[in-house]
This record gives structure tokens, sequence and C-alpha cells, in this order.
């Protein structure tokens, strides 16, 4: 119903509001339309009965929390940044440059969800990344390693924020760019807090437990992400215990695929890392986010009411002993374990397990345990035995700068980007710390 | 030190007015001895009007001199009360003569002189938009200001990364407003116009028994533009809290608030409703601002 | 204000008349000397009061410039004079002391006098402190009347201030003139640190600044472990931010009490006093940011009878 009145001003019709067109709505025939009321029956009308507000469906709020999106159509394409290469991860020339994402990695990082909600990908109009030093340094050590047929077991270290999972999603880039198999827990905290289902595995001793539905996930996420890779290698072994019918020449690809039962998710998962083991395999990337999760008691019970271990999980023992160094890879492989400091339980164990480690790797005496503290883990230390520890640091100016070039020319950041401003970022981000630097740079408003 | 004293003020203090860059060039290049203290006027003798007493002639200090003598050549200083004043005005000018910075400015600065110096929105207290800031604190519930800071930016991101809205005509913004596809690129701007455009013009005040008979009386009355900022969060913040949950975790409100804000652009918030509920009141009213018992009362 | 004048010239007035009166037979007592004669009767303090009783009329021994020597002894007054021609009034000394800036002023009002920005600052009593000062009740109206005057005769150019202004305007100042303080000036040690005390609310921080590249350590943690809020990182280093030394200097802070707020904004105080101890042009622009001025808002405290500082229990009929 049109108002008789204006909705913004307030002015009755007349011949010089009728002139104006524009801003104010007309009213071309203001006699057809009935005069309002002015009686206080007619607001009184106004139905006050409240209906409940509706909760939201199950698995819709989780969903809505950990949405991942990639793409902002209002911020502005930024020209002129190169598509990455694998080459541009190991080229010490290329610190501080921006470079895109290609569209096929993209979708094989995103379905093994190396992509994180926390981390501002959704601002911009498709995902970029820094090359920063931190990644040429690891990333060419690790490359070359690889080459080689060696086994590269590393724990990414650093501060809150440094930007320690962006380094494994780089390192998952270069992964799939080097034609590796990629393997990702995307949050370990998900095998240990008692949130998915768990069953026993018969046949066990010491009994051992498997995550039915969410390995069956990985699996799945794992087969579409490395499809191009699995899809080139035949199987080896007999896999005659596996449901289905898996044919003599068959594709790594068709075994992954082969089940969509959860009972025998583990099973079949378990019968394509022993293929990955052969010889003559490409190598292997195992990445897990949140490593020190796994060091720990889980929150699940066994039959006999016990707490289990975490490394008495398949998955996490899989990961435990590629990392401990228990696993030979005859075709090289990365194994990477990703610390988080956002929401860690603090665990002497750990601690003082990279502390030795760190030791070892600078070739120092290696501390002691302490000797009055009598709940150390042996499984941590075993774990955690000769791996390599890697610190990441805080970003230079010169990186930040060319990290905020990028975001000014996608209108994210509406402020001169000079010597100044940088520095000033900088500072604030508790000297160059990534994840710092965004929230300072990204919100219009502080947190 | 960079003092609140500023030179052109000690100039203006002397009454005289300097020459002109050019004639301070020439006399550079002359080498004359420089004189501060004459009277500027003598230069500027083209914008004088002739006196309209007399028959038109020139005056008769220009009449005969102006051709034969050069106006610059015998400057005769003029002396001026030997006051503080004058003299630290003098002493400026003099400095500058010498081919000296007016004052040093860079007295006890290490690194130079500031770009700018801090304006009126450069206050510790005072940092953020005054649209910011008044919604930020109205979202406040409890005192936890550094919570509705986070509600706010997330808020300010949710509109960033949501697609353009597309305006109702049935719901005007805002005359000048800028188009719809630049907003969200400037969330800061974006809620500002969202609430200016809903926020209603007035408020109606019931004085009691005036009306007669025990009824009230209703005035309408304009608002400050802070008060009908206030009033349409008030209303917002309203239909948010009818809105149902979206999800759960820290960015549920902002998130809620952030539609409500788009939905208020695109005309399809309620919101719009209650604004024109009002202003029907304010029209239907306006007949009570002659009322006898409000004219008594003015008087 | 005219009530007193009068007042005080009536005064005056009966004073004359006395004089002449008492000095009618023998030759005119000039009333200077008749004060000078009477000073020795106390009058204005009370404890001195009872004296005059006691003391016996001291004829006045001076004799007369210019007047006959063979003249009989002069008893001036046949009872004791006050001193004061306000004497009877309810505030003898202020209203003498008014009168005596109404002269000055009135005897120097053509003096040249210099503008008041231009004066050097003086500490003038405040009506309480007078009234302190004194024993008196001055009234407000007539003080403030008073200490026009008295800033006017003031502004009286220095070179040519009478003797005679400085000592009339002596009650109405204060014994220390404040504004001659001047802030110690804080040195830059032999390693090129300066030191600045900031506090806010119940925060107390100690910074020192140090020309460098902009690092900042905060109780020895970089600003994002000090501080999880952007907002506080950012006042804690509002006042560098804003004069364009963020890149210029590195803090080294040690902050404590308080909450996360109170602990930045005390850093925003106690960096930008460092600061300026470097670069003391610095202050204003720091002034115009906020950060020199000491916040003095504290948590009220808690009052007996109150169930808060201000909240008073819930009243209950029985």
């Amino acid at each position: 119903m049109a108002a008789a009145n204006c909705w913004r001003c307030l002015g009755r019709p007349s011949t010089q509001r009728l002139l104006a067109p524009s801003s104010i709505p007309s009213f071309k025939n203001p006699t057809s339309v009935a005069a309002f009321t002015t009686s206080a029956t007619f607001l009184a009308k106004d139905d006050n009965q409240e209906r409940p507000i509706e909760a939201p469906g199950p698995g819709e709020r989780k969903a809505f929390r950990k949405r991942i999106q990639l793409s902002n159509d209002n911020a502005l394409k930024v020209s002129g940044l190169s598509e990455l290469e694998a080459q541009q991860l190991v080229d010490p020339t290329a610190v501080g440059q921006m470079a895109s994402l290609p569209t096929g990695l993209v979708d094989q990082l995103r379905t093994i969800e190396a992509f994180k909600p926390t981390q501002n990908w959704g601002l911009f109009r498709s995902p970029h990344m820094l090359v920063r030093k931190d990644t040429v340094d690891f990333l060419g050590d690790m490359t070359k390693r690889i080459a080689n047929k060696e086994t590269v077991r590393t724990v990414i270290e650093g501060e809150r924020g440094v930007g320690k999972s962006m380094l494994g999603l780089q390192t998952m880039a270069a992964g799939f760019m080097n034609k590796m198999v990629v393997i990702n827990i995307p949050e370990a905290q998900d095998l240990v807090e008692a949130r998915t289902d768990y069953s026993y595995i018969p046949r066990t001793t010491p009994e051992q437990f498997s995550h039915p539905s969410y390995i069956l996930k990985l699996l799945q996420a794992l087969r579409s992400a490395n499809e191009e890779v699995l899809s080139k290698e035949i199987i080896k072994l007999e896999h005659i215990h596996l449901p289905g019918n898996l044919s003599r020449n068959a594709s790594l690809a068709t075994l992954a695929n082969v089940t969509k039962e959860p009972e025998f998710a583990w099973p079949v998962f378990n019968a394509l890392w022993q293929e990955l083991l052969q010889p003559g395999r490409p190598p292997i990337m195992f990445t897990l986010d949140g490593l020190s999760h796994i060091m720990r008691i889980s929150d699940y019970r066994s039959p006999s009411f016990n707490l289990i271990h975490a490394h008495d999980f398949a998955l996490t023992r899989l990961f435990v002993e590629a990392l401990g160094g228990k696993t030979h890879f005859p075709n090289g492989a990365a194994i990477v374990g990703v610390m988080t400091k956002g929401n860690w339980l603090k665990d002497k164990s750990v601690e003082k397990a990279l502390e030795q480690a760190r030791a070892a790797q600078a070739e120092l005496p290696i501390p002691e345990r302490d000797a009055y503290y009598s709940k150390y883990d042996e499984r941590v230390f075993e774990a955690l035995k000769g791996v390599e520890v890697f610190d990441v640091k805080s970003i230079s100016k010169l990186e930040a700068r060319s990290l905020m070039e990028y975001w000014a020319a996608s209108g994210v950041l509406r402020m001169r980007v000079d010597e100044k401003t940088v520095s000033e970022r900088w500072t604030l981000a508790g000297n160059g710390v990534l994840g710092e630097l965004e929230r300072v740079s990204l919100y219009v408003s502080r947190l | 030190m960079a003092s609140k004293l500023s030179p052109w003020g000690a100039c203006r203090s002397l009454t005289i007015r300097t020459r002109s860059i050019l004639q301070h060039a020439e006399r550079k290049a002359t080498a004359a001895p420089f004189h501060m203290a004459r009277r500027g006027m003598a230069d500027n003798t083209t914008s004088r009007e002739p006196p309209s007493g007399s028959d038109g002639a020139l005056p008769p200090s220009m009449a005969g001199k102006a051709s034969a003598e050069q106006p610059h050549t015998s400057p005769r200083p003029e002396q001026f009360a030997p006051n503080w004043l004058n003299a630290e005005a003098i002493a400026r000018l003099e400095q500058v003569a010498a081919g000296e910075d007016m004052y040093d400015n860079e007295e006890g600065l290490k690194f130079g002189v500031l770009s700018q110096l801090p304006g009126k929105h450069d206050h510790l207290q005072k940092r953020y938009p005054e649209v910011l800031d008044q919604v930020t604190k109205l979202l406040m519930r409890d005192g936890k200001l550094s919570k509705a800071q986070r509600d706010m930016a997330f808020i300010l991101n949710f509109l960033r990364t949501s697609s353009a809205p597309k305006v109702s005509p049935l719901r005007p913004l805002l005359p000048g407003a800028p188009p719809a596809h630049t907003l969200p690129l400037d969330p800061v701007a974006y809620l500002t116009l969202a609430i200016d455009s809903v926020a209603p013009l007035l408020r109606i005040r019931s004085m009691k028994g005036m009306a007669g008979g025990g009824q009230a009386l209703e005035i309408p009355e304009p608002m400050a533009a802070r008060q009908r900022r206030r009033v349409a969060v008030q209303w917002i913040l309203d239909a948010v809290n009818k809105k149902k949950s979206k999800g759960s975790g820290r960015s549920m409100f902002a998130h809620k608030m952030a539609e409500e804000i788009i939905a208020v652009i695109e005309g399809r918030s309620s919101v719009w409703d209650r604004r024109q509920t009002v202003h029907k009141l304010g029209t239907a009213a306006r007949a009570n601002l002659n009322h006898p018992a409000l004219l008594a009362k003015r008087k | 204000m005219s009530s007193l004048r009068t007042g005080v010239r009536c005064l005056r007035d009966i004073r004359q008349t006395a004089t002449t009166a008492t000095s009618n037979a023998s030759l005119a007592y000039r009333p200077k000397q008749a004060f000078r004669a009477t000073r020795s009767i106390a009058t204005t303090a009370p404890r001195s009061a009872g004296e005059t009783t006691t003391t016996q009329i001291i004829p006045s021994d001076v004799e007369p410039v210019g007047q006959d020597s063979s003249a009989t002894v002069q008893i001036p007054y046949v009872r004791a004079v006050p001193i004061s021609p306000s004497y009877f009034s309810r505030k003898p000394v202020f209203n003498d002391a008014f009168v005596v800036v109404q002269d000055l002023a009135r005897k120097y009002a053509r003096l040249p006098i210099i503008p008041k920005d231009k004066v050097t600052p003086t500490a003038w009593r405040t009506k309480e402190q007078y009234r302190l000062a004194i024993g008196e009740h001055a009234k407000g109206r007539d003080y403030a009347t008073c200490m026009k005057l008295a800033k006017r005769l003031n502004q009286i150019h220095p070179d040519l201030m009478p003797e005679e202004v400085k000592a009339g305007l002596l009650p109405f100042k204060r014994e220390v003139n404040y504004y001659l303080n001047r802030p110690k000036i804080q040195p830059i040690d032999q390693y090129g640190r300066s030191h600045g005390v900031g506090k806010r609310k119940s925060s107390t921080a100690r910074a020192w600044v140090v020309e460098g590249a902009g690092e900042v350590l905060v109780n020895g943690k970089p600003l994002s472990e000090a501080f999880g809020r952007v907002h506080d990182r950012e006042s804690a280093v509002w006042g560098m931010k804003l004069t364009e030394r963020l890149d210029k200097y590195n803090v080294w802070a040690m902050v404590e009490g308080g909450g996360t707020t109170g602990q930045a904004e005390a850093l925003a105080l106690a960096i930008a006093k460092a600061l300026c101890v470097h670069e003391p042009a610095l202050r204003n622009p720091l002034r115009r940011a906020g950060c020199i001025t000491r916040d003095p808002r504290k948590v009220e405290r808690k009052k007996h009878g109150h169930v808060k500082a201000r909240k008073m229990p819930t009243w209950v009929k029985r």
C-alpha cells in the first residue's frame, strides 16, 4: 500500500514533490489512495502473538560454524599475480611473492580439508598465498630429500597464529604439485574427543580401535583428491578379505572406492596403506594438524571401561609409527605433524620430547627428563623420537608489505600501504605474527 | 619547540602588510637593505579608489611624484612602539629575511616534523567512526565492550562478504546514497546507511492528562541524529532477537544482525513498518501541536 | 559591593571627624601621624584585645613638624582608638586589604599593562584559602571584585610595577607560586633509553623507550601476546602511532595491576611520557592524541550502609 505521506520526510503529497521524482517515491494519483486512518484502534490491531523461535536442525549449527568460503565476489580482482607453481615454493628468490592457487589445486586442498574456517579466505576474490621465507626453507629441504627417497619426519612448531597451519597447507600444495599421495587429518582433536563413533578391531593385541565413519570419510576425500595419482597405480597385493570384487589390475583409486560401508573402512584404508608402501609407488605425504591432541589418553573407553590411549586407535597409530620412524617408506615420504597453540593442553611429555628432538637436531647435549615428574608418557617419547622440529617464525616487514599490498588491491584493506603503515601494523601484530597481522588489518572494528 | 604561536599571528600584530613575494625577490636581487617595518599599503595603490569628493584628480601625494620618483628606492622606515609584541614579530621577520626558516620546527624533534597533527578522530578514546562507536555500545550487554566489538567486527566482515544488496524502490534509502554494488566494500558506510535510512524522524511524546479527561496528549517531537540512530538500532535488535538461531558459536548473533541490516537495505525488514507506524502517528498528532492545553502551557 | 564601599567611606569619615574633634583645641594632627601614634595598640588580634584595656593611653610623642614646640603635650584621643577604621566591621582584615587594593587600582590605573597571557603566572589564593588564612569569612562576591582589581594590578608591566602594588597584592597570593614549579627534566641514560611512568585505573606501567625499529616488548612478551585484544594493542602504542614514531623507537615495558584496558592505557601514558623525553616537541601532538592526560577515574569505594558504592539496600516495610 502506498502511503498518503512520504516515507522519508513526512511531507504531504504536493505538486512540488511530484516534480522531484528521484529520491522520493512519487504519488501519481494521490486522491485514489485512501487516506490513512488516524484512529488508535488501527494501531492496536497489531498482532502481538509472538511465535516461538525455532531451533536449528541437528548438525546445522556445526555446519554453519565450520563452513569454508573461499571467494568473495565483492572483493576486487587482483591482476598481475602469477599462479602458484611447484618451483615457486622452493625458490629463495620467490620469497615475499603472492601467488594465486590454481583451481584444480584449490579443489584438491578443499577436499582434504586443508583450508580452515579461521583463515580469512572468504574475504578475497580467490585464494592467494604468500611465499614466505619459512615456506622456502622447509619445502626446499623437504623436496630435495624426498627426491632421494628419504623420509622426512617433521613437527611444525611456532607461536599462536604464526602460520603453522598455513605452512601445513603449503606443504600439502607442494605434495599435490609434486604428485605425491597426500593424506591429511585436518583436526586431530576429532579423533580423541569422543565425537565420532569407534569400534574394536577384531584379532588385535593389544586391542586396537578404529573410527569407522571418520576413516570412511577420510578415505573418500583421499581418493577424490589423489584420483590422478592413484588411478595410475595398479594393485600389487592380494586383498581377499575385502568386500567387493577387485580385479587383478584394478587401480588404487578403485581400491579406495571399494566400500561405502563404515565397518570396512579401516580394512580398506589399511590395504591402501600397505599398497602405498610397496616399492615403486609415489611418495606419501601424511599430515596431521593438532599433533598435541593425539599425544594423550583419549576420551574414549574400551569395553573394560578403561580410557583408551590415543595411540591405540588404528589411524593415529599409523601416523605415530610413521612419525616415530617405525614404518619404512621405500619411496620416500613426508610425515608432518602440525602443532596447535590455539586449543592445546599443555603436556610435559610432548614439551620434553620436542625439547630433546630440538637439541638432537642442533647437536647439543640432550636435556634430561625431570626426575621428579612421574607422569611422563613413554609412548609420546617413542612417537617423537628422532623427529625434526621446524619453528615457524614471524614474517619480515618486506613480506608483510607484499601481503598488505595484496589486501589493499583486493579492496579489503582501505588504507595507503607505505613504510609507515606497514611498520605500524607489523608492530601491532606482535612483531610480524601473521595471524595477528590479519586480525589487525582485515577487521574494520578491532577485536 | 613548536609553540602555539603562529608567526603569522605575530605578523598580524604589527598591523603592516608585508610586501608581495615578487618585490621581495627583486629586493634581494638588488641587494637593497631589507626593511621590514614599512607600510605595505604603498604597493597596493591599484586597488585604492580615488576620493570621490575631489574632482577626480589623483591624491596630491601621488599626483606629481608617481612618474618621477620610484616609490621603492627610498624606503622610509617607520618606527613602531618598542613593545615586546612588535619586537618578536620583527625578529621573526628579520630571521626570514636572513634566509632562515620562519621558526625552527625541528627543535625538539629527532625524526622530522609530523606530516599532520593528530585530528579530531585521532584521540585515543575516539578512534572509531561515530556511528560504529554508538552501535557497538548499543550491542554491549553487561558492560562487555570487547565482546560487543568482536560482534561488530563480525557484522562488518559479514557485510563485506555477502553479495551486493538489491535496493527496493518501495523503501528508498537516504538521498545521495552510494550505489548498492559499492556498499559491501565499505561496510561502515553500509551500516551507517542502513541505520540512518530506517531511523525515524520523530518520536511521539505523550503528555499525561493534557488532552482532558485524563487522556494523554500525543505530540510529535523531532529527534537529534544520535537519538534517531539509537531508536533504529533498538528496533533492529528487536527484530534480530526474534530471528531463528542460525549457528552456534561466537558469530551467531553477528550473523543474524548482519542479515537484518541487509534486509533493511533491501527493504525486507519489519523495521520499516515500525518506522512507518511512527511516522503515521506523527502526522496524525501534528494537529495536537495547536492544542489549547499545549498553547496555554507554552505561554 | 557599593554598600561595602559606602560603609568603608563612612568609617573613614568618622575617623576623620573624630580626629578633628579631639584635636580641635590643639593644632591639627595629621591623620597619618595619629595612625602612627596609636600603632602600639594592637586591635585586630583578639588576643591583644585584652591588652588594650590595660595599656594606658600613650600620648603621642611625635611632634608635629612645623608646629609650635611650646604647645602643651597633647593627648590625641580620650579613648583608645583602633588602628583600623574597619575595626568594628565584621571583616576588618579583608576590608583593609580591599581598600588598599582599591586605592592602588585607582592610583595606578594609567600604568601600561601587558596582555593576560604574558603575565607571569601567579598562584592566587582562592576564596576558601583566603578565608582560612585570615580567619574571616570574606564574602564571595566582594572577594571576586577584589580579585578582579588585584589581577588588573598584576598586569602592570613588570618594569614599572611599583613596590607598593607588590606589597598590596601580597595578601592575595599564595605562599608558594606553584606555577614556578618546573618538572624535573628526565634524562636519557647512557644507553639512549628514556623512562616514563603511566597509570590508569589500578594499573601501573613503566616504559623504557630507545631508538630502534619498532619492536615492543611488554613484560618480556611481544605486543600480540601481552594484549589479546587488538584494541588494547593499539591503545598501548597509540602515541607512537599518531606521531609516526612507531618504526623509530623500541619499547621495553613493565605493566602491573588492573585489567587489560587499564594496562594498555597506562602503557600509552608511559610511552608518551618517555617519548617526550626524546622529543619534547611531541608533547602537543601527543596531548591532542589523548596520551598525555592521566585519566583520574578509579573505582568508587564502597560505603557502609550501601550495598555497593552508591546502591542502597532495598527498602523493607518492617
